[in-house]
């Protein structure tokens, strides 16, 4: 109940006003000129910039230790902490990061990837480009760094499905193609820990001193990460989910990061939370009935369809139905209900990887038909990596806690939400209104405002009924846009029949809703 | 390179390799006829398809005559024919570079180069695709796969610096089309991206990757620049201001729009002007106009209204503007106006003087909002014989770029000239001047979409003959909410201490514009 609590207070707060207490942190890569395929990379005038802007702006950038120990109430913050810490291990940090970090007298966090150090499993893109051991030891001499560990070798992708997607080593159960089967939860288990063990007495061996914190390859982690990092004495662990840092959110420490950098704007949206605090979710429902019964070849064109289509509807947020319409069959590997089709994870990846949808969610019912929906839904967010769930029909507190705890388990940084007016209260990050699209406008607003009065953020769906003319939709975005709500979209999207047509709703799904008029 | 076009482009070099058998070439100048016969042998057998037996003759004359140019050649071309790239490649590295490479020896290295940036070595193969171009600079085909390997490697700034040296290609394969599109979207040059897709469409109409790319574009000018905007507008403008010798005098501005078809709006509006000096209402207008824009596409639009002067019947007028923007970065602006309204003096009107408006102009804005110019020049044809030609420019440039200010100068040049030595409205025979502008904004993290407000502070030397020269300055603040996507609210407040024929005055200026769309 107390995680549950916590992540509700975290969902708020990632999209409420910067509160008293947060900590902006900061996550770099490679600090070099953008004339190459790492769209993380910061050109050093720019670095230089943002340490200069620090101080402009009155930010005190502090150790990991200093915030280790405010967590433990030994110390104090100072107003306007930020913590800046450095993936990857790259040369460019020594060279171009830290003569700049000490001039300004900045402490930082450095994680490496043992593996990429002792030259076991270096990417190309990476070979002699990274410090080694010795260039190490020469920064482990600063009080200004923490060295810490980024795994061994779980900064890689593995083979995540059927259709050999490679996703991060580090959630991912990885996907057999003899006996076509995924990694046990204790093979899982065993894999991590031997990693994160060989990291830990590989720092130790070379170093030193054990790492005190891990910062996850690809910023994604589960409970089993955690619990193996804590037991190897890395109890603290950085991730990259857009949320601000506290002290009550430790041991987790969350980052943003840089992609594709352009200007201080990026530095300082990040600073403030303003890019995450401002963001508004436009979404569209996508069901999967259309891959049943295609051969794997038909299913790719279905697929490059559907990418396209999400691509030119511009949405940040997808809602994907990982049952058939009629609920009978499933898109995923599972014990008890039949497959129509195993495509929700190639789906999900490809949505991820190819138009950079960073935020999918599954809508699902409470119970899946007749099989018990903890087993299956366990194997659903076992093998597939998702940003939030929407529960259907009523569910109430009890049975929503027990579903909520399999989710997160996978996944704790995962989003819970439920239809509005559900007996369900705990655990719960949002509610979900649907309207009819063919409703009067008048409707649709004055119901808008009165959902938004709602104790939670509402994410509104509105059902839009096959041939209906696209006006209707645009008049119930208009409408439902007038009553204030910031996060909404659209269900049966025809991606094949681009319906609704694309250059007209695109306007209404975009267009931006002042902030403050509604949650 | 697809195979297809692979094979087309390498047929004529076969043909080439045949007739002109630089093989026999090489042979016939002596000496090694030995080695040339047997390099030819290999030649013959690659020709049959036998690759891997002709290798194995090149091979051990390579090792024996290492830098012997016509075998390093064959030997690289045929094993690019191959396939085998990293031989192909390394041999390629090793060859002393002639003053010329033969013509029909460059695809096939290219062809490799490609494929090793395909593997993800992107700079092995852009570093043999620019040694290949000093010897064809003018090559399309290296220029345009240089271009695509840059852009894999996610260099969309050297990409399209790139691009301009092949812009009047008219190839346009839609595999270098599409990317480049991108590029250009990335890049926020969407108007480019939609007009380049739209040229490769008129040559490959049923390709759907560049119909996708056409779409994606159009989406993103809709989106972000209301390009074929397809809601109803209403535009409502109010000034007041003392500019005119210190005479007061209300400008307001209605238009309402609507999209009637496809990139194309009919507007109606409405000005009205008043002088708070009775004297002066002879000056007063009220004029309706309707009028209809159109966009040819995203680079080219007219605009073309008719007007009438509701208070005086008669007084007809017509005005057209043409606009063209060929880069996202370039605006150019031609209009006439049959009928010059409020940009002429209040006294003029008062007194039954009208005039035509000639004019011209052209913007720039760097994609990175640092650099700014912008230039006018304008043509009065008064109806009492006065004829007024000026011109305006002004250059900006962004000093301090900072998330919650941004501070900008600008140096502007202003020259006018009237013909009519009296005239019942401000008329000096020549005048010029030379001002600096500094402009701060400041950016705010309200609640609305965006919030800036902007300080303008203006000095400038005024010079005007026979009145000699003199300092005017200015303070404006200004105030600019764009609330959401369908609403926006400019007004300002203008204090100028401005000099005419010498004599200072002192005057105030208050605007506002409110843009609603529905």
């Amino acid at each position: 109940m107390r995680l549950f609590g916590w992540a509700a207070l975290l969902w708020l707060t990632a999209v409420g006003a910067v509160q008293a207490g947060d900590i902006p942190v900061l996550a770099y890569h490679d600090i070099a000129e953008r004339h190459g395929a790492d769209e993380f990379a910061v050109p050093p005038k720019e670095f230089r910039r943002h340490m200069q802007y620090l101080r402009d702006q009155g930010y005190a950038p502090i150790s990991l230790q200093q915030l280790i120990r405010a967590g433990d109430g030994q110390g104090k913050l100072p107003d306007k902490p930020v913590l800046l810490s450095f993936d990857d291990g790259l040369a460019s940090y020594e060279k171009a990061a830290l003569p700049v970090l000490q001039e300004f007298g900045y402490p930082s966090v450095l994680s490496i990837v043992t593996a990429w150090v002792d030259g076991r499993a270096t990417p190309d893109q990476y070979r002699g480009r990274l410090l080694n051991w010795d260039d190490l030891r020469r920064i482990k001499a600063s009080p200004l760094v923490e060295i810490i560990s980024h795994s061994d070798d779980l900064h890689h992708g593995i083979r995540s499905n059927l259709q050999g997607n490679l996703a991060p080593a580090t959630v991912t159960r990885e996907y057999r193609e003899v006996g076509g089967r995924h990694e046990s939860e204790n093979e899982f288990r065993a894999r991590i820990h031997a990693d994160l063990a060989r990291s830990r007495a590989r720092m130790l061996a070379e170093l030193g001193r054990t790492p005190l914190a891990i910062a996850w390859p690809f910023g994604d982690y589960d409970s089993v990460l955690a619990e193996e990092a804590a037991s190897l004495g890395m109890r603290y662990y950085l991730t990259l989910d857009e949320k601000p840092t506290s002290l009550q959110t430790l041991p987790c420490i969350n980052r943003s990061t840089f992609r594709k950098y352009r200007n201080l704007q990026d530095l300082d949206d990040i600073l403030t939370f303003r890019e995450a605090r401002n963001r508004q979710l436009r979404f569209v429902e996508v069901t999967l009935d259309r891959f049943a019964g295609k051969s794997a070849a038909e299913q790719e064109q279905l697929l490059s369809a559907l990418l396209a289509r999400l691509e030119l509807l511009r949405v940040n947020t997808v809602m994907v139905a990982p049952f058939s319409r009629d609920r009978r069959k499933a898109f995923f590997p599972n014990p008890r209900v039949p497959v129509a089709a195993d495509v929700l994870n190639r789906v999900l990846h490809q949505m991820r990887a190819r138009i950079r949808i960073e935020r999918q969610y599954l809508m699902l019912p409470a119970t899946p038909g007749s099989a018990p929906a903890r087993e299956v839904y366990s194997e659903l967010a076992r093998l597939n990596r998702f940003d939030g769930v929407v529960f259907s029909g009523d569910v109430d507190d009890a049975g929503l806690e027990q579903l909520i705890s399999v989710f997160r388990y996978h996944n704790p940084a995962v989003r819970i939400g439920v239809p509005l007016g559900s007996a369900a209260k705990s655990g719960v990050d949002f509610y979900v209104a649907r309207f009819e699209a063919a409703l009067r406008g008048e409707v649709i607003e004055r119901q808008t405002v009165a959902a938004l009065q709602a104790s939670h953020p509402v994410y509104f769906i509105l059902d839009r009924t096959e041939g209906e003319p696209d006006d209707d939709l645009l008049r119930a975005m208009r409408a439902i846009r007038s009553g204030g709500a910031r996060y909404y979209g659209y269900s049966n999207d025809d991606f094949l029949a681009n319906a609704p047509a694309v250059l007209r709703i695109v306007p209404e799904l975009q267009a931006y809703v002042a902030r403050g008029a509604g949650k | 390179m697809w195979p297809g076009e692979l094979l087309k482009r390498l047929l004529p070099y076969l043909f080439l390799l045949i007739a002109v058998s630089p093989c026999h070439a090489e042979s016939e100048r002596g000496g090694t006829q030995g080695l040339d016969a047997a390099r030819e042998r290999g030649v013959a057998l690659a020709r049959k398809g036998r690759h891997e037996e002709a290798l194995r003759i090149l091979r051990p004359l390579l090792r024996a005559h290492p830098d012997n140019y016509p075998l390093q050649r064959d030997f690289i071309i045929i094993s690019s024919w191959k396939g085998d790239c990293n031989a192909a490649l390394a041999e390629f590295a090793r060859i002393k570079r002639p003053p010329q490479l033969e013509t029909y020896f460059i695809p096939p290295v290219a062809d490799c180069a490609v494929k090793r940036a395909r593997g993800g070595d992107y700079d092995a193969g852009l570093s043999v695709l620019n040694e290949l171009l000093q010897y064809q600079p003018d090559s399309y085909p290296l220029q345009r796969d240089i271009i695509l390997i840059t852009i894999w490697k996610g260099d969309c700034v050297a990409a399209l610096d790139r691009f301009e040296r092949v812009r009047g290609a008219t190839e346009l394969e839609p595999y270098f089309v599409v990317p480049v599109s991108d590029c250009l979207l990335d890049r926020d040059r969407p108007k480019e991206a939609l007009t380049l897709v739209r040229a490769g469409l008129e040559r490959h109409p049923d390709d759907p990757a560049l119909q996708h790319a056409q779409i994606k574009a159009a989406v993103e000018l809709k989106v972000d620049d209301n390009y074929d905007d397809e809601r109803r507008v209403v535009i409502f403008e109010l000034a007041s201001d003392t500019t005119d010798q210190g005479l007061r005098e209300w400008h307001s501005r209605a238009e309402f729009s609507a999209h009637v078809a496809p990139r194309t709006r009919l507007y109606t509006r409405y000005l009205a002007t008043r002088s708070d000096d009775a004297q002066f209402s002879a000056g007063d207008l009220d004029r309706a106009g309707v009028g209809l824009r159109h966009w040819f596409n995203v680079q080219w639009m007219i605009d073309q209204e008719f007007s009438t002067d509701v208070r005086h019947g008669g007084r007809a007028g017509s005005a057209t503007k043409v606009v063209y923007e060929p880069r996202d970065t370039w605006k150019y602006v031609a209009a006439y106006a049959s009928l010059a309204e409020d940009d002429l003096p209040l006294r003029a009107r008062a007194n039954g003087v009208e005039a035509s408006h000639w004019q011209g102009s052209a913007e720039y804005n760097s994609l990175d909002y640092v650099w700014y110019w912008y230039g006018t020049v304008n043509d009065y044809d008064f109806t009492d014989g006065n004829r007024r030609k000026s011109l305006f420019t002004t250059v900006g440039y962004a000093y301090e770029m900072l998330p919650h200010r941004e501070q900008r100068v600008y140096l502007e040049w202003y020259q006018s000239r009237n013909t009519l030595d009296d005239a019942p409205y401000f008329n000096p025979g020549r005048d010029r001047s030379l001002g600096f502008v500094h402009r701060t904004d400041f950016v705010f993290d309200s609640r609305y979409k965006r919030h800036v407000d902007s300080l303008y502070l203006t000095l400038s030397d005024y010079n005007q003959d026979d009145f000699g020269s003199h300092m005017k300055w200015s303070v404006k603040y200004e105030q600019d909410y764009d609330f959401d996507d369908a609403q926006s609210l400019l007004w300002g407040v203008a204090y100028a201490a401005n000099v005419y024929d010498g004599a200072r005055e002192n005057e105030w200026r208050a605007e506002l514009r409110y843009v609603k769309r529905f």
